[in-house]
């Protein structure tokens, strides 16, 4: 069933009228997101005001590595299965992903200013959320040298898979080292420390990022199918030119 | 209401929004984009069915539509 629903054709015509309902949700939940963010969270007792960019950052930072997360399962599924839809999934989720790791990179340093009194420290989290970052600069950055989708697809499945070990290292950094940056606070032993006062509008606009980062992935998905489509036709009419042409060519001789 | 540090939490704020509206308008270009060479194709060569009307077999991992 999994694979007749991943099957481009099937793909294209099973997102398609979802599309509209998947923006317009993941707006709707947004607007409530930043509502709550914005009029019902109680500034906190140490960092104040500033604790709203966390309902940013946190969601951002969720993405980046959700978005490597599932580019590594693409890459199994493209050097194991050679999956069509698996190499398309991997390709789009990179501009996503990189771009929630940047959010995440400078509203956390926008945050560290104020409390901690610098922008930056190279700290084993920070410093694992900015080499995540490069990965997903140097996967794009391959994906443009190698003009031909095949080619470029195992190269880069390895690399993603090879950098998918920085994905525990961000996870546990913060309990591995001892770092500037504060433990996890939401999915830890015990539960979570945050009040229900501020954890509800956080997971609301996790829920609400998540859905957008959703959305914008299976858009860039349905994309990237049109744009492999588009270059099979123009090679296709290439060769049917260039026959043409042979042919006139013998003709006229 | 954002206290001493406004400037921070707006600045984090208005890079987030950049960010995500850059993203969405990039994906409304790019479909564009490409909807518009597909149609072009298409017109050229008008046996060729659009994507999504007609499954093939799947080849290769960059046989997605091809």
């Amino acid at each position: 069933m999994w694979t007749r629903f991943a099957h481009p054709g099937h793909f294209m015509r099973w997102t398609g009228p979802l599309m509209p309902w998947l923006a317009g949700l993941s707006g709707l939940l947004l607007a409530l997101g930043l509502y709550l963010t914005w009029f019902t969270v109680p500034p906190d007792y140490q960092q104040g005001e500033t604790v709203r960019i966390m309902y940013i950052h946190v969601p951002a930072a969720w993405l980046g590595v959700f978005f490597y997360g599932a580019m590594a399962v693409s890459a199994i599924g493209t050097l194991v299965w050679r999956h069509p839809l698996a190499d398309v999934a991997q390709r789009a989720a990179a501009p996503i992903g990189a771009a929630f790791t940047l959010i995440c990179l400078v509203t956390g340093s926008l945050w560290g200013k104020p409390m901690w009194g610098t922008y930056w420290v190279w700290d084993a989290r920070l410093t694992s959320m900015l080499v995540l970052f490069l990965i997903y600069c140097g996967i794009i950055a391959l994906w443009r040298t190698i003009e031909d989708p095949n080619r470029a697809a195992r190269a880069i499945a390895i690399l993603t898979l090879v950098g998918a070990v920085n994905l525990p290292i961000i996870k546990f950094s913060v309990n591995w080292w001892s770092t500037l940056h504060q433990p996890a606070s939401i999915m830890r032993m015990g539960g979570s420390s945050i009040d229900p006062s501020m954890l509800y509008p956080l997971l609301e606009m996790i829920l609400a990022f998540t859905l957008l980062g959703v959305t914008l992935h299976l858009n860039a998905m349905r994309t990237e199918i049109l744009r492999r489509r588009v270059r099979t036709l123009t090679i296709r009419e290439a060769e049917r030119l260039d026959t043409g042409a042979s042919l006139g060519a013998v003709q006229g001789l | 209401m954002t206290g001493p540090h406004a400037g921070f939490i707006l600045g984090a704020y208005a890079f987030t929004a950049l960010v995500i509206a850059g993203l969405i308008w990039q994906a409304v270009r790019d479909r564009r984009e490409q909807t518009r060479a597909l149609a072009a194709l298409q017109e050229t060569a008008p046996s060729v069915a659009p994507p999504g009307s007609r499954p093939a077999p799947a080849r290769s991992p960059a046989g997605a539509g091809a």
